[in-house]
């Protein structure tokens, strides 16, 4: 697990390679092969997660959202970091 | 409570051909429903996560949070084990492939991630899968090299195997609740029906995301897969399941659909009745957008007088929504025997005819008396479904 404070807008969040996904709808299941637990993300954490490739900074994960949801990176920051802190505490993300 | 039950099921209707179509429940609707009753049928029925959907996109109607959570809690459910029985699937399917087995993937296995967009909207109890008789016993093996045991508690291994059952023993996983089970027919040993295998494969093609080598019916014989069972096995009880069914294959796989040849395959296997009745009610009650020709044709081919038609629509209509496991106000042997009564009509039609009509309307009469019952215990014995 990622501890919350090391994660900037410099960080690189990488989806872990073994999460499958599985839709649901608008929604996204994701489920780690030998963990108990599933996790659904709605249409703005599926749109985050689908954007952590582990080359793009949070920074830049923020500029592609924002031309979708017509808000300035700047304001979307708070919520973008937000998600992926709980992504990475959930474990299907890591941090570079 | 007449009027409740009859909105009830209204709405049950409703969820399952709203799905995707941004209707959601409206308020009149709405009025007077038994919120608790309506979610556990539904469920029984497998089609909680319809109706999750259909609340979910209601405007203005105050469905209460309580209701919402607990469909929400179903459907999250539904899909979580999906995920885990998708790992047993990838699992037995890399195994099958490594040996050589060709399979076909059947029911929920197949519709759940190939079909639906959504595979909380398709619940699954096992993985049914398809093999060629020669490879059963193979198929069997690598099973138990897998870990998995077969489970005797309804009969032994050797029963299936004496009795030429359509599926080995089911296995269970050691990991987790997935049961396996390896068809080698496709139609239940119990009913009068045989849907050639070799025509099966021939047909076949490959699924558009695989997890190994695994391939699907044709888009007209997973229809007469799904006839077969609505109107064979389960004498239409729980029908709102297939027919959800059908009206996502002809959604999603219209165009790939060869009516013509589900007809001919229909009128060859002496399943046209079947498929007749399952496609005519999922037209009548889901609004699935069946061809006239299709119809006119099977109706032809399976010389379908007035009082089938007219028994059929009325019984199926209360059938869709009457959940297999649940209290019936008759017999389940009476109801299993109304489709072979339907059956008998090839070799009698006259009083094949009368003693459909007949037997329909008896019921109907008994279902009008018949007040809500509450659930028994469901039998894991009868479960032939996934």
């Amino acid at each position: 697990l990622t501890a919350d404070h090391s994660i900037t807008l410099h960080s690189r969040p990488a989806r872990v390679p073994e999460v499958r996904e599985h839709l649901l709808g608008d929604e996204l299941l994701l489920h780690a092969p030998g963990l108990e637990a599933a996790h659904a993300l709605n249409p703005s954490a599926r749109a985050i997660w689908e954007l952590c490739d582990g080359r793009r900074t949070l920074s830049e994960i923020c500029d592609v959202l924002s031309a979708d949801v017509g808000r300035t990176a700047a304001e979307l920051a708070s919520d973008v970091r937000a998600a992926v802190v709980e992504l990475a505490r959930l474990g299907v993300v890591t941090i570079a | 409570v007449g009027r409740a039950a009859f909105r009830e099921r209204r709405l049950l209707f409703d969820a399952c051909t709203s799905t995707g179509a941004g209707r959601g429940v409206d308020r009149r609707a709405s009025k007077g429903i038994e919120w608790h009753r309506t979610i556990r049928r539904a469920t029984a029925l497998g089609i909680a996560g319809d109706v999750l959907l259909h609340v979910r996109a209601a405007n203005g109607i105050q469905v209460p949070p309580i209701v919402v959570a607990r469909l929400e809690r179903i459907y999250y459910a539904q899909a979580s084990r999906y995920a885990a029985l998708r790992e047993e699937l990838q699992l037995v399917l890399g195994a099958f492939a490594d040996r050589g087995i060709p399979v076909i993937l059947l029911k929920g296995a197949y519709l759940a991630a190939q079909v639906y967009a959504n595979v909380a909207l398709r619940p699954m109890r096992d993985l049914d899968v398809l093999v060629r008789a020669a490879d059963l016993g193979r198929a069997g093996d690598e099973l138990e090299r897998l870990g998995y045991r077969p489970n005797e508690s309804w009969r032994s291994r050797q029963w299936y195997l004496d009795q030429a059952f359509h599926h080995l023993v089911p296995y269970a996983s050691p990991r987790g609740p997935a049961i396996v089970e390896v068809h080698r027919e496709l139609a239940p040993v119990s009913l009068p029906i045989k849907l050639p295998a070799d025509g099966l494969w021939r047909r076949a093609r490959p699924v558009s995301r695989p997890l190994a080598q695994e391939l699907a019916l044709a888009p007209d014989d997973l229809l007469l897969h799904l006839a077969v069972h609505l109107a064979g096995a389960d004498g239409f009880l729980d029908g709102v399941r297939v027919l959800r069914d059908v009206r996502e294959i002809v959604e999603r796989l219209g165009p790939e659909i060869e009516w013509r040849r589900l007809v001919e395959t229909a009128s060859a296997c002496g399943v046209e009745r079947h498929a007749y009745f399952t496609l005519r009610l999922a037209r009548r009650l889901l609004r699935v957008a069946v061809p006239d020709s299709c119809l006119e044709a099977l109706e032809r081919a399976g010389r379908v007088g007035h009082a089938e038609r007219w028994a059929v629509d009325r019984f199926g209509r209360w059938a869709a929504l009457h959940p297999k496991f649940w209290h019936a106000p008759i017999p389940p042997s009476w109801l299993a025997g109304f489709p072979a009564a339907l059956v008998a009509r090839r070799s009698w039609p006259a009083r094949g005819a009368a003693a459909a009509g007949g037997i329909a309307s008896w019921i109907e009469r008994r279902i009008e008396r018949r007040r809500d019952a509450p659930p028994p215990a469901p039998d894991s014995r009868l479960s032939d479904q996934a």
